[in-house]
């Protein structure tokens, strides 16, 4: 395999922080079961035979120049940021690029085959699963705005009525049902560990904190109750319903939600690695209990296949799995966070420039990370897969592919707004926020502690934003109370009532709604009463020893003195 | 001196002679294994304390935020200790209270006593607040 040096490739700043990787760690889940046929199914409008396919004209032009394009993209990469990743590229209705990079297993030394070499996707998986839901809808099985516990009767799973607005497959598939994060989708790392779906969604079931539809909270619970609920409408298992429903329609036969994936499963599997500076070794997978969340495994060729029927309406290689109105229905928007920022489709979120109609998702279990992009103005899909877990994300190498081939404008610099009193929104705004996505219980309230957003008013009138792990930026009032990042895509957008923020929604994390922080929970609070709790004891202890090692020199001079005397 | 000070001295002095061996040995055998205690949980919590935060930092710094996930076997020890703050300082605010209201140990050595139970008592609230006491 050939792997050219990368030359020239103006690309957008990486915006990998501590906040998009945790987001992106809502990904993991588990999938026991037999492959096999969904029992009960009986409509005849999905998985027809078809023909018509979207036309757009390809932005990439001569499909050779493309590859040598991601080869010098994804060349600094191998062997620095992962050991081995797999790319698919699809574009006017056929795949352009799929391809393998780098070595599946860094002890074998095997390269990674596109068409051959599966990748654990993550929370990629979850698009899948809101698949499966919008063909359960177009059979008319499953409603959107139907509460969920009506599809449960036969299920130990029962969605409290802590509110009266139930919840409802739409919230579920724009995380606005208002569970708890988590991030943890029930990890194990033993597979024996494993439980039943239908187990983990009843034992592990989070609270209900918020009313559905009212924010956006990324949960794995949510989208692993999806995927119960499609089981469950269809008479049959999740990882049965997919495997009949999407995976063979499609010719996905790489693709699995089954853990561990069988022995007998075509092609072979990446290994998960552990990266220490530039160095992979190969480490233990993990197993995740919810598995609608994130236990999808697959190739590029797959994940081709899979985004091809989304571009396509539905329909790829003469087979359809969604009709045309039902993805278009599905690519609408479901959930308005703000009209200035990304808001959620069904199952995917908006992605980069809200103007440029991007569709994406991030997916990550422990050892791997994987980002789908779809571009259905210009029938475009990408997806970018790695065997490790770095710190930089296969989104980089999506955002190169982005950026090069046009398929958002450029970033311009934003116009600041006419209105007057610029500073003194500026001063109403500052504030140190916390993302909605992020647990609010449990040790990992941490990282939500870590992942502070901090504003405050700029250079002339202009905003700044920091996080503790470094990422500053300035951004320009455009309009009263909405900001666009210099230089960037992004965008910050306050809803301010009576003066005060009630809710910070930030473009390039569409995860999550950023909410003002209380005093007690303050980044400045906890490190000042840590560090004076800490310096307290460690100083006790100090003085503690210290005074011990001089009694100790006493006694011993008590005891030492007689005897001189005695001389 | 007063006679208060020089029983509070002696009671320190007789306490301290018996840390090496943590045999009681005043008249009435009443008191000394509670002042014992209260300063040596005291110390405890100190270390616990300390031990946490540094334990904590170095699983978190090696591993990353996912050891909070996937709690490995040092982490699941780390995540035990804040339990043993919270007990620690209830205790040493006990030994706080006994010292001021039994007249244990030299005055300076019962605001000592007391500091430390403050800071447990914030210590405490803090973990509580991080979410370390909901596992």
């Amino acid at each position: 395999m050939t792997q050219p040096q990368r030359s020239t490739a103006t690309t957008e700043v990486d915006r990998t922080t501590r906040r998009s990787f945790l987001a992106c760690l809502g990904t993991l889940g588990f999938g026991l079961g037999n492959l096999g046929t969904v029992a009960g199914r009986t409509s005849a409008t999905i998985n027809s035979p078809v023909t018509e396919v979207q036309q757009h004209k390809s932005p990439f032009g001569d499909p050779d120049e493309l590859e040598a394009f991601v080869d010098d993209v994804i060349a600094d990469r191998i062997g620095e940021t992962t050991p081995g990743a797999t790319v698919a590229i699809v574009s006017g209705g056929s795949p352009v690029l799929t391809k393998g990079y780098g070595v599946a297993d860094t002890e074998a030394g095997n390269p990674v085959r596109a068409d051959d070499t599966a990748f654990r996707v993550g929370s990629v998986g979850k698009l899948v699963t809101y698949t499966a839901v919008m063909q359960g809808v177009e059979r008319g099985v499953l409603d959107l705005d139907a509460d969920v516990n009506t599809y449960l009767d036969d299920s130990p799973v029962t969605i409290p009525d802590t509110y009266n607005e139930p919840v409802t497959l739409r919230h579920l598939g724009t995380h606005t049902a208002g569970f708890e994060s988590t991030l943890d989708p029930e990890i194990v790392a033993d597979s024996d560990a494993l439980d039943s779906l239908e187990t983990v969604l009843a034992e592990q079931q989070p609270p209900r904190i918020r009313r559905p539809g009212e924010l956006v909270g990324y949960s794995n619970y949510g989208a692993a109750l999806a995927g119960h609920v499609v089981a469950e409408a269809h008479d049959t298992t999740f990882t049965e319903y997919v495997h009949s429903e999407v995976f063979e329609p499609l010719g996905m036969s790489h693709s699995t939600f089954a853990q561990p994936v069988p022995n007998n499963h075509p092609g072979n599997l990446a290994r998960p690695h552990d990266s220490n500076n530039a160095s992979f070794t190969v480490a233990d997978d993990v197993y995740i209990n919810m598995q609608p969340a994130g236990s999808l495994t697959a190739t590029a060729t797959d994940m081709a296949a899979f985004m091809l029927a989304h571009l396509g309406t539905g329909a790829v290689s003469g087979t359809r799995i969604l009709d045309t109105k039902t993805t278009e229905r599905m690519h609408s928007r479901h959930h308005v966070r703000h009209p200035t920022v990304t808001n959620w489709r069904y199952g995917f979120h908006e992605y980069g420039s809200p103007d440029a109609n991007l569709l994406a998702h991030s997916g990550a279990t422990v050892t791997f990370t994987s980002h789908l992009l779809l571009a259905p103005d210009h029938g475009v899909g990408i997806f970018v897969a790695y065997n490790s877990k770095p710190s930089e994300l296969p989104a980089a190498v999506v955002d190169e592919i982005v950026a090069e081939y046009g398929l958002q404008p450029a970033p311009a610099t934003p116009p600041p707004t006419s209105e007057p009193g610029m500073r003194e929104r500026a001063e109403t705004v500052a504030g140190e926020y916390s993302l909605s996505s992020l647990p609010a219980s449990g040790p990992l309230q941490v990282a939500d502690q870590l992942a502070h957003l901090s504003v405050e008013p700029g250079d002339g009138n202009r905003l700044r934003t920091s996080t503790l792990d470094g990422d500053t930026r300035e951004w320009v009032e455009t309009d009263p109370y909405v900001y666009h990042e210099l230089g960037g895509h992004d965008v910050l957008a306050f809803e301010v009532t009576d003066g005060g923020v009630e809710v910070l929604n930030m473009s390039s994390v569409p995860t999550g709604v950023y909410q003002p922080v209380p005093l007690q929970d303050r980044q400045l609070v906890t490190a000042g009463l840590l560090g004076t709790a800490i310096s307290g004891f460690g100083l006790s202890l100090a003085a503690r020893g210290a005074h011990s090692a001089l009694r100790q020199w006493q006694r011993g001079r008590t005891r030492n003195k007689p005897e001189e005397d005695s001389k | 001196m007063t006679d208060q000070h020089v029983t509070h001295q002696q009671t320190d002095q007789l306490q301290e002679s018996d840390d090496a061996n943590r045999v009681t040995r005043d008249d009435t055998g009443k008191f000394t294994r509670l002042p014992w205690l209260a300063r040596t949980v005291a110390i405890g919590l100190s270390g616990v304390s300390l031990g946490f935060v540094l334990l904590f930092s170095f699983i978190v710094g090696m591993g990353g935020n996912l050891t909070l996930i996937t709690r490995p076997l040092a982490m699941q020890i780390a995540l035990t200790l804040p339990y043993l703050v919270v007990l620690f300082t209830l205790v040493t605010t006990v030994g706080a209270a006994l010292a001021w209201r039994n007249g244990y140990w030299s005055l300076s050595a019962r605001a000592h006593q007391t500091l430390l139970a403050l800071l447990g008592l914030v210590f405490s609230w803090l973990l509580s607040n991080l979410g370390f006491l909901t596992v």
